[in-house]
């Protein structure tokens, strides 16, 4: 018996239900991907649990947050952890700044207080001493959203605070984490 | 002479009220000036990374929207490292709360809190040494095996770093001390608890002399070896009586 030969309608049919599919499909992805399913599943360990998940230096984290302190920013709404990197002789710096929690920069940074954090964490004598090979810091805002994540190793933290490389390129070496729904909405009136 | 009164009166109302509106007010500003700030800072990166998918003629920048798209559809930088780190806010958070049931660990004598501080961070070593010295020392007849079993996990969660292997070895002599000591206070009992289970005392003893060797391996100091090797000498004394 012949199998049924689709004709051309049955194919066009099918190339538009694949046209229509596939961004259906990938945004379902990028959803997915984004509110971390597979990881809600069980599916893959998050690489912060899988990297950063060792015994925190709390006598490193009292060092910075000192320093922090000392700077200007607000103990209240600042919160600090120094992890080990798994697999690498140097630790994580990662800093919490919630405005939610009462956080304010303060006389700190000169109009560039995010750069200003990372370049203190980084290049202090705190990160010398307790071996900070990179610098992570989040800002929350009022609502408890988290706006803003940057990371930079403190190699190039140290070279934008000696001056070797210009703002701009230090920018571009930075990775970041922005809450994009959030930012629309502040900036919309 | 009334009406100066009402004048003063309503001057350090209006002062009063000024200065607690003005507070809030300048509250208000240098909240937005930080949260400015960051939006500024965020806005520049976006410019320096070119992630922004529109042109300033209004086009659609192309490599913007290409790069944007493989970052939202991995979920990933392509570094984990600084996956990791860009997320390491929920690390802080977790570690914030299994710093507080620790406590309330101790405050209560309940090391079920601890299990919880486990089940949140499963690779610190923190809370199983926490478990292991609470059990020691809130149970006159601890489960042992239990208690041995969170040393052995500890010891296999600790990294190669000299300054966690000082932390580890500093937090294990105060807790084993600590645990002697409670031993010794209880009535009736002393050292006599303490040797009546000859695995209690191997296990404070010989966790002494274990911390007090790392303690030495990493400040090289004499008095630290003579110490593991006390604690080595004290191990003699542990039989079931």
């Amino acid at each position: 018996m012949e199998p049924r030969r689709r004709g051309c309608c049955g194919t066009g049919c099918m190339i538009l239900g694949i046209v229509l599919l596939a961004p259906v499909l990938f945004i379902g992805w990028v959803v997915a991907v984004q509110t971390r399913v597979p990881e809600r599943l069980g599916l893959r360990q998050p690489p912060e649990v899988r990297l950063l998940g060792g015994a925190p230096d709390r006598e490193a984290a009292a060092a910075l947050r000192a320093e922090l302190e000392a700077a200007g920013f607000s103990a209240e709404g600042m919160n600090l952890a120094v992890l080990p990197v798994k697999g690498k002789d140097y630790s994580l710096a990662a800093a919490v700044f919630d405005a939610s929690q009462g956080f304010h920069f303060g006389s700190s940074g000169g109009g560039d207080a995010m750069l200003d954090s990372l370049r203190r964490l980084g290049t202090g004598e705190a990160a010398t001493q307790y071996h900070i090979g990179r610098v992570a810091v989040h800002y929350y805002d009022e609502e408890g959203r988290n706006l803003v994540s940057l990371t930079a190793p403190t190699d190039l933290i140290r070279s934008y605070a000696s001056g070797q490389i210009t703002r701009d390129a230090f920018l571009q070496g930075i990775e970041g984490q922005l809450d994009l729904k959030a930012l629309f909405e502040e900036a919309m009136p | 002479m009334t009406r100066p009164r009402w004048v003063t009166l309503l001057v350090a109302l209006v002062l009063v009220a000024l200065f607690t509106g003005g507070c809030e007010f300048l509250e208000l500003m240098l909240e937005e000036s930080d949260q400015a700030q960051v939006e500024e800072t965020a806005n520049d990166w976006v410019e320096a990374k070119g992630l922004n998918p529109v042109n300033e003629d209004g086009s659609v920048d192309t490599d913007a929207a290409a790069k944007i798209a493989k970052r939202a559809a991995t979920g990933s930088t392509g570094d984990p490292e600084e996956d990791a780190a860009l997320n390491s806010d929920n690390v802080v958070r977790d570690v914030r709360q299994a710093e507080e049931w620790a406590e309330a660990a101790f405050r209560d004598r309940d090391t079920r809190y601890l299990d919880q501080a486990i089940a949140l961070r499963p690779n610190d070593w923190a809370y199983r040494l926490d478990r292991g010295a609470l059990n020691m020392h809130i149970h006159f007849a601890p489960d042992m095996e239990q208690v041995e079993k969170d040393f052995q996990v500890a010891d296999s969660l600790l990294g190669p770093g000299r300054a966690e292997r000082i932390q580890f070895a500093e937090k294990g002599i105060r807790q084993m001390l600590w645990v002697q000591e409670a031993l010794a206070k209880k009535p009736d009992s002393g050292a006599a608890v303490l040797w009546k289970d000859a695995r209690q005392c191997r296990a404070v003893f010989g966790r002494l002399a274990l911390y007090q060797d790392m303690l030495a391996d990493q400040t090289g100091r004499e008095s630290d070896r003579q110490m593991a090797a006390q604690y080595r000498a004290d191990l003699d004394q542990c039989r079931d009586q």
